[in-house]
């Protein structure tokens, strides 16, 4: 099974830890604490008849912390920039997340919009359309999402594994002979507690 | 005829009776003359001798005031002398009386604010009664004693004052000490109540919610103008209703209670993962030690210096929690700080100013500690907000930093307000933390090269295993330094932390970093790359030997050549 790198940013209290949790726990933890540095977690999921697992990194959102998003980005294979539907500004600094991630690796990463809280449709102040604009301008995946509800976050990591698979499958094409070694690298012999194992397996989506 | 003659005769006897009568009576009235003048004259006489017995009477009088005032005189003298000695004495030890009050009321507020914090010790009330009552009884004898004491030492009043302070003083720490031993024996009781305290505590908390409702402000407010109004409002109503204590508060959010409901000692929501028993059994041996804690702090703050290897000594049994705040106090000297008019006015003055980041905290106060208890109301987290707020204002230039929040929270739980303020500052500056902070956090990068260098080094096999899987300490280790292993470790342990930290200095943190990786050697060897991160982004949850992992890194010693060597290779890399 290979592994993925994908790094969560955006800016602070957009819900980047909100909508891992509801991915991995399916749970929704209004005690979640504000996060410093970078978390880790990960799970397992199966796309077109094929098991990925993702290694989801989660960065701090404040503006001082993004002298180190470029160590975090080195070696992702995808890019979720995350935006709060009703923070305007949140959306504006898009710009500024993609920028430190294409210094960091050019056009070589996928990026994903993820537009988050649709529960409060009444505090809207993006539209939907804005967002399809700017991902489209860009040539970035794009969703909205509710962490809250659950609404669409499913479907985002799924959509992330279908991307990322795709991706994968391109570059083995493309350059063979590069990719043995790479993936000796990637595919690291696994000596797991078979216990820890259970538990990150149990609860694959889609 | 004859009977006229008798009749003279008789007469003329008669004349000669009354002639003779006559000659009585004049004899009678110079007798009686004579006894009067004789009587004059003892009257006379009687009245010399009392003028006399009066004269004498006043000489005397004057003789005996004369040799009074002598000795008034001489007592006098006697007193002056008495007193200037007494004096000498008693201004030494009158100064070292008022030091003593001072460290005893900073004892009593924190054994007070333990009180309110173990509210566990009202359940067993007839237990204390009884203890009151013999304690009443020593403390009579004791009264007596002193009252003796006193009573020679009339003269020097101030001094008698401040020692019936004491007496008092002594007397409620005295209490407060049995309270605990009460709580110990009742621990039976103690169960029940709790429950019944916790559903006190949520009921009366949902009453606040209730009549505070107009002026919660919450997270449905977004917007940054919004909020900087809401901040603007929240500090104005604060100062409107200071004297009444305020009733603001930040928007309680529904929260899980979890599935004991309870809070544990230190006041976080309980978390089935963590061991009650091993708290229990850890405050009854702090209990133990409480008096020579007591004894230190009196020493050091006596000579103003303490001991060194003896805190240390006693730090590794563990700082009992109702002296960690006293401790901690003293090791970032805040007292002089503190009290300094200066510092006063700029303290006060601090949140005077807006300042940006003022949103950036406001989002994170909801999001530090909200498990625990404190935490929950608004007004502690109003103090937090505060404590941050001045820090920005004190230093525009770093401002606020993801991370702060979970220090200032720690700090208020032990000191109060300006004194948490000042212990920031010092732990900014002199313990060099706002360099962790600023500049890229550039200490956290020297730390990290420091500790890759010096696991090369000294532990080959991990060294190798981490380039094995490029696992870098720049992906774990940010908020072991930026929060001060708040929240990786159980509250209990990282306070520990603390304590050797204030002791030691910031490289105290880059020793708990590679002691972690000592201790968890073998099971590092095992992990690969997400292992790894999936068991250090958990530490909270595994079975960590504490005390094991605390002798490990106080027996690391780090010298100070090798450390500004390694930051020179440092320095000439970034170039």
């Amino acid at each position: 099974m290979e592994n993925f790198k994908i790094c969560f940013m955006g800016d602070q209290s957009v819900g980047k830890t909100s909508i891992i949790n509801r991915f991995i726990y399916d749970d929704f933890n209004i005690n979640s604490q504000s996060t410093v540095g970078v978390d880790f977690l990960s799970k397992t999921i199966f796309v077109e008849n094929e098991s990925v697992r993702l290694h989801l990194w989660d960065t701090a959102g404040q503006e001082r912390f993004r002298c180190l998003i470029p160590s975090y980005v080195r070696n992702s294979s995808l890019v979720v920039i995350v935006f709060d539907i009703t923070n305007k500004t949140s959306f504006k600094s898009i710009e500024f997340w993609m920028d430190t991630v294409q210094n960091e690796r050019g056009d070589d990463v996928i990026v994903f919009l993820v537009g988050n809280k649709t529960d409060l449709e009444d505090e809207r102040q993006v539209s939907l359309e804005k967002l399809e604009k700017e991902a489209n301008k860009n040539g970035f995946l794009y969703l909205e999402t509710s962490a809250k509800t659950g609404h669409n976050v499913k479907q985002l990591f799924r959509k992330i594994g279908i991307s990322i698979l795709k991706q994968n499958k391109k570059r083995k094409e493309l350059i063979k002979p590069e990719l043995d070694e790479n993936t000796s690298l990637m595919n690291i012999s696994l000596n797991i507690d078979p216990n820890k194992l259970k538990q990150k397996e149990e609860s694959g989506c889609c | 005829m004859t009977s006229s003659s008798d009749l003279s005769l008789k007469a003329s006897n008669i004349d000669t009776k009354e002639e003779k009568n006559n000659q009585e009576e004049n004899l009678d009235v110079e007798q009686v003359k004579k006894t009067l003048e004789t009587k004059k004259e003892n009257l006379q006489q009687t009245k010399k001798i009392k003028k006399n017995l009066k004269q004498l009477k006043e000489t005397k009088f004057e003789q005996i005031d004369s040799e009074f005032e002598k000795l008034i005189l001489q007592l006098q003298k006697k007193q002056k002398l008495f007193k200037k000695n007494i004096a000498r004495v008693y201004q030494k030890k009158f100064t070292l009386l008022e030091q003593k009050e001072k460290t005893l009321k900073k004892h009593i507020n924190i054994l007070k604010s333990i009180e309110e914090k173990t509210k566990e010790t009202e359940g067993s009330n007839v237990e204390k009664g009884k203890e009151k009552e013999k304690e009443e009884k020593k403390e009579k004898g004791k009264r007596k004693e002193k009252r003796k004491k006193e009573e020679k030492k009339e003269k020097v009043k101030e001094k008698g004052k401040t020692k019936e302070k004491e007496i008092k003083k002594e007397k409620e720490i005295k209490k407060e000490k049995k309270d605990k031993n009460g709580e110990r024996r009742s621990k039976t009781k103690k169960k029940k109540s709790f429950n019944q305290q916790y559903q006190d505590i949520l009921n009366s908390k949902n009453k606040n919610v209730n009549l505070t409702e107009e002026l919660q402000i919450g997270f449905e407010i977004k917007g940054k103008k919004e909020l900087v109004d809401c901040v603007q409002k929240l500090s104005l109503e604060r100062k409107s209703q200071k004297g009444n204590g305020s009733k603001i508060q930040f928007k309680k959010k529904q929260v899980n209670f979890g599935e004991f409901g309870k809070f544990d000692r230190y006041g976080f929501l309980i978390d089935k993962n963590i061991q009650q028993k091993e708290y229990e059994e850890q405050k009854k041996k702090e209990i133990d030690t409480i008096p020579k804690w007591l004894e230190l702090i009196k020493q050091w703050d006596h000579s103003s210096q303490f001991n060194r290897k003896k805190l240390k000594k006693m730090m590794k049994i563990s700082i009992p929690d109702c002296v960690r705040g006293a401790i901690w106090e003293r090791l970032l000297q805040t007292s002089s700080k503190s009290t300094k008019k200066k510092n006063h006015k700029l303290y006060s003055s601090l949140l005077e100013k807006s300042h940006p980041d003022e949103n950036q905290i406001y989002l994170d106060i909801n999001r530090t500690f909200n498990l625990h208890q404190n935490y929950r109301e608004g007004s502690e987290q109003l103090k937090l907000f505060e404590l941050m707020k001045r820090w920005c204002n004190c230093r525009p230039d770093i401002g606020y930093v993801q991370g702060m929040s979970y220090i200032g929270a720690t700090l208020l739980l032990y000191l109060d307000e300006q004194t948490a303020f000042w212990g920031l500052i010092t732990i900014m500056k002199k313990y060099n933390l706002e360099k962790y902070y600023n500049n890229e956090f550039y200490l956290v990068r020297l730390r990290n090269y420091q500790f890759t260098e010096l696991l090369k080094k000294n532990q080959p096999k991990l060294s190798s295993h981490f380039a094995k899987f490029s696992i870098q300490p720049v992906t774990y280790s940010m908020k072991w330094y930026l929060t001060l292993y708040s929240g990786i470790f159980d509250f209990n342990f990282t306070i520990r932390i603390w304590d050797f930290f204030f002791l030691e200095g910031d490289n105290f943190l880059l020793k708990m970093a590679l002691s972690i990786m000592i201790y968890f050697e073998n099971e590092i060897l095992k992990f690969d790359f997400e292992n790894f991160y999936l068991f250090f982004n958990d530490l909270k949850n595994q079975k960590i030997d504490y005390e094991q992992l605390l002798k490990i890194c106080l027996s690391l010693k780090l010298k100070k050549k090798k450390l500004d060597q390694l930051e020179q290779e440092f320095k000439n890399g970034e170039k």
